[in-house]
């Protein structure tokens, strides 16, 4: 229990490519030098390949909770596994390596969009162009003055939330991490802008496990997996049938939003 | 460049130095009593300064020719007094005058704040709140420096006219050199005035938009570290500063040459003076050694006194063009003005908007021809582009801005006869971004109803999403929520808002729909609560959410301030017309289809 707040690895560390599956078992944390948990008691089991969706309100706990699965913070108390190994017995590479996020602020470098899709990483420019596609990015980069030479960040062209998002995909589909957190907090006032965000955020999903904490309803519908949080713990979890049926919060937003009855909500599911 | 922002305001204006010295005045006259006291010191103490070096000389007289001890001893002690009256009288006078500067500076800065006050919604829409603020604080505090120079010159121009009246009789010829030398220096001041002023008032502008970058950075801190433009603000900050540094350093330097030009004047000036005189002393005997040094006594304590009266133009300026932007800003006029003041208390709500014409600028009217009705109790969304009138509309409602032709009749009544303040509290205002003020949760929903309960603070609270997150705060309903509201998520702040509304019980409301991403279940909340807050009032949406556009009684479809289409959107959506495109553009992705099918598409 009594943990320093140092992240270390251990001796003699796992080196092992990993597969995705991910359970946390009543997991509590709290940050380093405070008292009071910001997640209690956290129960799940996610298998290789699912989505999880994380909703709950501002302050409920949901980025902290993604912050714990490569060990950017240790937890207090509980178990996070990654294919059955707690994750404090993977060597620091093993897990960070496999894992990718795209932060709800996306940083770019003071460079062209090329090296801000590579990253630091060796691909041919085909890959690029095509991980640019795959993410629905590079219409808008060929618009650009000099399209993939284009200066981006904080000296170059400024880029909206969205695309920047993009941007950030289709790194992300360079990189082909096992497991994916995808903090998404962008909204795109028109249709033809949301419709490509999302088709990237579907395409990015496809064949790593993947956490996305988002407001998005489709996203929200389609995961395998829903967690609600509240106050740092949760509230219900389940697919989104099981939470139309289960969880009456959860219900009121598609009732509310698009006035169905639950009948005509489970239909379209069935 | 590097004038970019230091150019005048729209509001600013040139003001003669004539008028501005008659409104300077005017401010002052309201102490006149004690004005007179001031200068009656003024004068007794310009007076017994100017005695001190005369009985100096004359305690050198007395060593020379006399060897009476009791004459030495009285003339000591006759100084000694003599000081201290000097200092009892100025201190009279300094402390009298103080009271007058800021009693004047207070009132200059209360007839500023409460004109900015009055002014329209397009005023603070066109200039950064920084700069005014700064016109409001160092303007008026460059005003009362300015105002004491004017004091202490005054002082030091009766301390020159008393000195110069003995040596005059003492010796004409020396006194007349002096006075030579004079023009000199106020030729040599004077002709620094125009470009002194110019650069002072640079030196002020700039000041003006770093204190307006800085004011926005730290409103926009939370943006500028989510985009991690922390640098780049750092950068642009550095650039701005660095430029207020150049123009702030090129002033100095040039006030610089004024002041050693001025040391430099005075050798030559003590240089000539002691030729002369010390030629007198040999080879006359009307001048004895301690006339001389009465002499060259007066002439140090001549100088200062020239000094200040020569550097006081300069300075003065700096005052003067303070007191220009001061003025400008209590002279500028509210666009909005209401023919009549009549008095209503409960509207039932019914706009007629009839003919309307509106524009920001002459060449490109938002309105023209514009009429619309709408009943009371009926909402109305009104859709559009960017740019098509949709928040011009509202502002013209809210009477933030000044229309230039047609009617506008509320319940049967114009507009502009109504009393502005009852009207207002008639008009409930949703705003795209909340604004919360750095108070309580509880004061910020009774902001505009000052004097309801608790329990109706809480009621209002429950109405718009319930209460139950109000209990996670610290302190509940008492919780401070920092400036802008910062302690509560976006989707909270737009509850706050709504309760606010939902208290001052308006018979209209205007809502700017948020498009901020709030999360799915404190939207669910927002949505219900909108249903809540429009129920018998008329109200006016700028509507970005599918669902408002559903539930509303009649969609306005706005195309460069025309209406396009009307009626409500399953009509609309039948006519496969404007409205059906503007759904394609704006609406779809918050379907239920679309959330349905996007899945399938990637």
């Amino acid at each position: 229990m009594n943990q320093t707040s140092e992240i270390s690895e251990k001796q003699s560390p796992i080196h092992r490519e990993i597969d995705g599956n991910v359970t946390f078992n009543n997991v509590s944390f709290r940050y380093p030098g405070t008292e009071v948990n910001v997640l209690n008691n956290i129960s799940f089991k996610v298998s290789a390949g699912q989505t999880v969706a994380i909703v709950g309100t501002t302050g409920s706990g949901k980025t902290t909770l993604t912050k714990l699965i490569s060990r950017l913070y240790d937890i207090h108390s509980g178990q996070i596994e990654i294919d059955g190994i707690d994750i404090k017995d993977y060597a620091f590479h093993s897990l960070r390596d496999q894992i990718s996020y795209i932060e709800q602020d996306i940083f770019l470098f003071s460079k062209n969009v090329m090296d801000n899709i590579l990253f630091g990483r060796d691909a041919s420019e085909d890959a690029v162009i095509q991980a640019a596609k795959d993410a629905q990015a590079h219409d808008f980069i060929i618009k650009l003055p000099q399209g993939y030479e284009t200066s981006v960040g904080e000296r170059g062209v400024q880029l909206s939330g969205g695309e920047r998002q993009r941007i950030a995909i289709a790194r992300a589909f360079l990189s082909n991490p096992k497991i994916l957190i995808l903090d998404d907090s962008t909204s795109a006032i028109d249709s033809e802008t949301e419709e490509k965000i999302q088709i990237a955020i579907s395409r990015i999903l496809k064949g790593r496990t993947t956490f996305i904490i988002t407001h998005r309803l489709s996203q929200i519908r389609w995961a395998d997996k829903i967690l609600v949080l509240a106050n740092g713990k949760i509230i219900a979890q389940g697919s989104h049938e099981d939470l139309l049926r289960t969880c009456e919060e959860y219900r009121k937003i598609f009732v509310t939003r698009f006035d169905k009855t639950l009948e005509e909500l489970l239909e379209v599911q069935a | 460049m590097v004038y970019m922002g230091l150019d005048a305001e729209e509001y600013d204006r040139v003001y003669s130095d004539r008028v501005l010295f008659k409104r300077i005045l005017a401010y002052f006259k309201q102490h006149l009593k004690k004005m007179i006291i001031v200068i009656i010191f003024l004068v007794l103490t310009s007076i017994t300064a100017g005695i001190l070096p005369y009985l100096t000389s004359l305690i050198i007289h007395q060593l020379e020719f006399s060897t009476s001890t009791t004459i030495i001893i009285g003339l000591v002690i006759a100084t000694l007094l003599f000081n201290i009256i000097t200092y009892l009288f100025n201190y009279i006078n300094k402390t009298l005058s103080a009271v007058i500067l800021n009693s004047v500076t207070y009132q200059l800065r209360a007839d500023v704040e409460s004109n900015v006050l009055i002014q329209d919604l397009s005023f603070f829409d066109k200039y950064p709140t920084g700069k005014i603020v700064s016109r409001i604080n160092s303007d008026s505090q460059n005003f009362f420096e300015m105002a004491q120079i004017f004091i202490d010159s005054i002082s030091s121009f009766l301390v020159v006219i008393i000195m110069l009246i003995p040596m005059f009789l003492i010796d004409a010829k020396l006194t007349l050199i002096f006075l030579a030398m004079v023009p000199v220096i106020f030729l040599f001041t004077l002709s620094f005035r125009k470009v002194a002023r110019k650069k002072t008032l640079q030196g002020q502008r700039i000041l003006a938009v770093v204190h307006s970058f800085v004011q926005e950075t730290m409103s926009g801190i939370q943006i500028a570290k989510t985009f991690r433009q922390e640098s780049t603000l750092y950068k642009e900050f550095k650039e701005i500063n660095k430029k207020s540094f150049k123009i702030n350093l090129n002033r100095a330097l040039f006030m610089n040459v004024i002041f050693p030009g001025l040391s430099l004047i005075q050798g030559v000036m003590l240089g000539l003076i002691l030729y002369f005189g010390g030629d007198t002393v040999l080879h006359n005997p009307t001048l004895s050694v301690s006339t001389l040094y009465l002499f060259i006594q007066s002439l140090w304590g001549l100088f200062f006194p020239l000094f200040s009266v020569a550097a006081f133009w300069p300075q003065f300026q700096t005052g003067m063009a303070a007191a220009e932007r001061i003025f400008a800003l209590i002279d500028s006029k509210p666009q909005v003005i209401q023919e009549d003041s009549q008095k209503i208390n409960r509207i039932r709500g019914k706009v007629e908007i009839d003919n309307l014409q509106f524009y920001y600028n002459p060449e490109k009217p938002v309105f023209d021809h514009f009429s619309l009705k709408i009943s009371p109790g009926e909402s109305v969304a009104i859709v559009g582009h960017t740019g098509a009138g949709k928040s011009s509309l509202a502002r013209i409602l809210l009477r933030f801005y000044e229309f230039q032709a047609g009617t506008i009749n509320i319940d049967g009544k114009d507009i502009r006869k109504l009393d502005l303040q009852d009207y207002r509290k008639q008009v409930g205002l949703i705003p795209q971004t909340p604004f919360l003020w750095a108070d309580t949760l509880e004061n910020n929903v009774k902001y505009g109803s000052p004097q309801a309960t608790r329990e109706e603070v809480l009621w209002a609270l429950d109405q718009a999403g319930g209460k139950d997150w109000v209990e996670n705060l610290t302190d509940g309903i008492e919780t401070n929520i920092r400036e802008r509201g910062k302690l509560l998520s976006m989707g909270q702040r737009q509850l706050v808002v709504f309760a606010r509304v939902l208290l001052q019980d308006p018979a209209i409301l205007i809502l700017d729909e948020a498009t901020a991403s709030v999360d799915p279940f404190t939207e669910t909340r927002i949505q219900e609560a909108l249903e809540k807050i429009m129920e018998g009032r008329t109200s006016i949406i700028i509507a970005h959410r599918l669902r408002t556009v559903r539930h509303v009684d009649r969609i306005v479809v706005l195309d460069h301030g025309k209406i396009v289409e009307q009626g409500n959107h399953d009509t609309l959506m039948k006519n496969n017309g404007y409205y059906a495109r503007l759904y394609n553009m704006y609406f779809k992705h918050q379907s239920y289809e679309f959330i349905n099918e996007i899945h399938q598409q990637s």
